[in-house]
């Protein structure tokens, strides 16, 4: 780099010799800035400043301006790791594949010549065995390998072979049929989100993928969660304690008295309806329509959150036999609905705890596991966009307590991230209705992305819709009520507008009724835990 | 290293580099969602192009030119319409001062309430610097690449990256400097 002395005037003002040759162009105090030549000329340069302020004055200015500039950056989004974490996931797979050192090449033959050696003097009937019965020597000089690689090997007249697992020796873990079929749902459920319109539930799926969490928290959560729902409901038998968790929160002691009026009209038509669909010999009829589906499961919810009575026991009892008779035959939003109460039950009695696990599993696999119909022709029914946004909400709320049932945590969260990601979906498609927002809210509010402000600004969204003003779709209003625990953001305001639910019209239906009962059960039934809290 | 037998040197190369692409694609597209694409896709080509790394030369320099032939390939797809500019050309013309128009590359509120004046003009004056100076400014200014790998880079003589340094340099200070004096006449004016 040479130094003109005369350097002081611009290359150009929009034209500048473009194939110059690097020793033509003078230097600039940019050059300077970033210190760009060798020493001598960084040098040269600096003592060519300082004996020309007109060039200082010039370093300063474009000081200022790299200055300003360097400004100029981007915070990454919460998803970028999860992107890179994908590569390097890659990455892993790529070296085994590619740079892994390989077995040496004589090795294949030797091996192969062996393989070939020994199937030939098994199907001649060589026995092996008697080789090493009558060689006791080599036996006691081979010791413990020998005898564990022939102890499993058993070689009788109907030539049965079992291969001692201690004979096979592989150099990686190998991959078992569950973890190949998983592998292959995850490729072609990749494959389908990549044609979504919207990158909602593709981010959600990458994002659950990647998000492995702690794996005891994530056991032991549902299960703690499970233990408090049956303590507290053993709390709430108590009126006293229904009454003080009321007026803890300004709510009058008066509301108990017809929440308790309702449970016990709920039980009674109940057990009507159960009795309907029971015939004389005891069987139950095979077709449950929507209607008696929810009436049944939103009473058994209503009645638990009531508090126990024995009133209102056998209503209880019948309503959780009669879910677990129907549920075999439910599938997609009908088996979230069935499973609602069924959850609740096996939580405070442990009724049911079997089919629970059973069709909580059906309820995952439902969504992950690839059909002929699910994800290669459509997509599953939990995740399409006709599902109740009220019912995903619920399926949420469902799945987050399924580990307590010994279903994979990881594979639940991976349900609920792809529900929510459906529900966000809705969002950006303009559909910001509050049941979408209870709904996330609700079932996945410990998915919300808390960084991004995601969960403050649904609660503050969620305010503008009165909960008297959502009347009668009360199965929203509970979402809203029971997903704002104490202590979060507007939840005094929420407590104030909850308490006049009390002086409107009733609902005409079971369903309707059971979701108005929840509605004003909330202060001590609503938040898992907060009885207990405050009993002591 | 990753591949000599140690898979976790990639896992190194992506801690290293992150944050330095991401910034390095977004000040070339003024996207976030896209620049971390383009930072996954180039972490997804080293891998794949680290069979053909040699290693007697520098790993920044390897990372620099993928990069750079990625953010090329990808401005090349994006452009909306054919660009006709001489190398000498600094600037777009006033006219083609807006050329982008990507899906996503216009500031949501939040940025726009974020984005303070200074910010918004900064931004202005780069996006309307030419790509070939824009790419030399990045590389030198941000990306702090000598002028020689800058060259070595690009494939062009290391004076023409000098020239274009300049050029750049210049043209930003005149773009800001006549931002200002806009932003200072319309404030009189206003007062007045």
């Amino acid at each position: 780099m040479s130094l003109h002395p005369n350097s002081n005037q611009h290359p150009n003002n929009g034209a500048a010799d473009e194939s110059a040759d690097h020793d033509a162009v003078a230097w600039q105090p940019i050059d300077l800035l970033l210190k760009q030549g060798t020493p001598d000329e960084v040098t040269a340069m600096r003592n060519e400043v300082n004996g020309n302020p007109r060039k200082a004055l010039e370093l300063a200015d474009t000081i200022t301006l790299v200055e300003q500039f360097r400004l100029l950056s981007v915070k990454a989004s919460p998803e970028f790791a999860g992107k890179l974490q994908d590569v390097v996931l890659h990455s892993d797979r790529f070296y085994r594949s590619h740079f892994q050192p390989q077995s040496p090449a004589w090795l294949m033959p030797i091996v192969s010549g062996l393989a070939a050696a020994a199937t030939f003097l098994l199907l001649w009937g060589f026995d092996v065995a008697q080789v090493w019965r009558s060689n006791p020597e080599l036996t006691a000089v081979a010791g413990h390998e020998i005898r564990t690689s022939l102890s499993g090997m058993t070689i009788g007249d109907d030539r049965q072979i079992d291969v001692g697992s201690e004979a096979a020796v592989v150099d990686e873990e190998p991959i078992s049929p569950e973890q190949a079929s998983w592998e292959r749902a995850v490729t072609e459920i990749l494959a389908r989100l990549d044609k979504e319109t919207t990158d909602n539930l593709r981010d959600a799926f990458r994002n659950g993928m990647n998000q492995n969490g702690d794996a005891l928290k994530q056991w032991l959560d549902p299960s703690n969660a499970m233990v408090l729902l049956r303590l507290e409901h053993e709390l709430r038998a108590s009126a006293d304690v229904r009454v003080r968790a009321l007026r803890s929160r300004g709510a009058l002691a008066e509301v108990d008295d017809l929440v308790q009026e309702l449970a016990d009209g709920i039980a009674d038509e109940m057990q009507r309806v159960v009795a309907v669909q029971t015939d004389p010999e005891g069987s139950s009829q095979l077709h449950v329509s929507d209607e008696e589906l929810n009436n049944i499961s939103w009473g058994v919810r209503a009645l638990i959150a009531s508090g126990s009575s024995a009133y209102r026991a056998n209503a209880l009892r019948n309503g959780g036999e009669w879910l677990a008779r129907h549920v075999p035959q439910l599938t997609g939003e009908r088996l979230v609905i069935a499973l609602s109460g069924l959850v609740e039950l096996a939580a405070i009695s442990g009724q049911h705890f079997e089919a629970v696990a059973e069709h909580g599993q059906r309820l995952v696999d439902d969504v992950l596991q690839p059909s002929d119909e699910n994800w290669r022709r459509r997509l599953p029914d939990l995740l399409a966009g006709h599902a109740a946004a009220g019912n995903l909400g619920e399926a949420g709320r469902i799945l987050a307590r399924l580990p307590a049932f010994g279903i994979a945590p990881q594979r639940c969260k991976l349900v609920r991230q792809l529900m929510l990601g459906q529900l966000r979906d809705r969002r950006t498609t303009a559909q910001d209705r509050p049941e979408v927002l209870a709904a996330m809210l609700y079932g996945c509010g410990d998915l919300l992305d808390e960084a991004t402000g995601e969960l403050d600004r649904i609660g503050w969204q969620l305010l503008r819709w009165k909960p008297t003003r959502l009347a009668p779709d009360f199965g929203t209003v509970q979402q809203i009520a029971w997903s704002r625990a104490p202590g979060s953001r507007g939840y005094t305001r929420l407590q104030r507008e909850l308490r006049q639910l009390a002086i409107l019209p009733m609902p005409d239906n079971l369903a309707g009724r059971s979701a108005f009962l929840m509605c004003l059960a909330t202060n001590f039934a609503g938040h898992v835990g907060s009885l207990l809290l405050n009993d002591e | 290293m990753y591949r000599d037998g140690e898979p976790q040197a990639f896992r190194q190369l992506v801690d290293l580099y992150r944050d330095r692409m991401l910034q390095f694609f977004y000040r070339l597209c003024w996207d976030r969602q896209r620049s971390e694409d383009l930072t996954q896709d180039l972490f997804l080509k080293l891998m794949l192009g680290s069979k053909r790394y040699r290693p007697q030369g520098r790993m920044a320099t390897f990372v620099y030119r993928v990069a750079t032939n990625l953010w090329i390939d990808h401005y090349r797809q994006q452009r909306p319409r054919p660009r006709f500019y001489s190398f000498d050309q600094v600037v777009h013309a006033n006219d083609d001062s807006a050329p982008r128009q990507y899906a996503g590359d216009d500031p949501t509120p939040d940025e726009q309430l974020s984005d303070g004046e200074e910010r918004a003009a900064m931004r202005q004056a780069l996006e309307r610097l030419t790509e070939p100076h824009r790419l030399v400014f990045e590389l030198a200014v941000y990306q702090e690449r000598p002028y020689s790998e800058i060259s070595d880079l690009l494939d062009i003589p290391i004076g023409t990256v000098k020239s274009r340094m300049h050029n750049a340099v210049h043209a930003l200070k005149d773009m800001l400097g006549s931002a200002e004096r806009d932003q200072s006449q319309q404030r009189a004016g206003g007062a007045g």
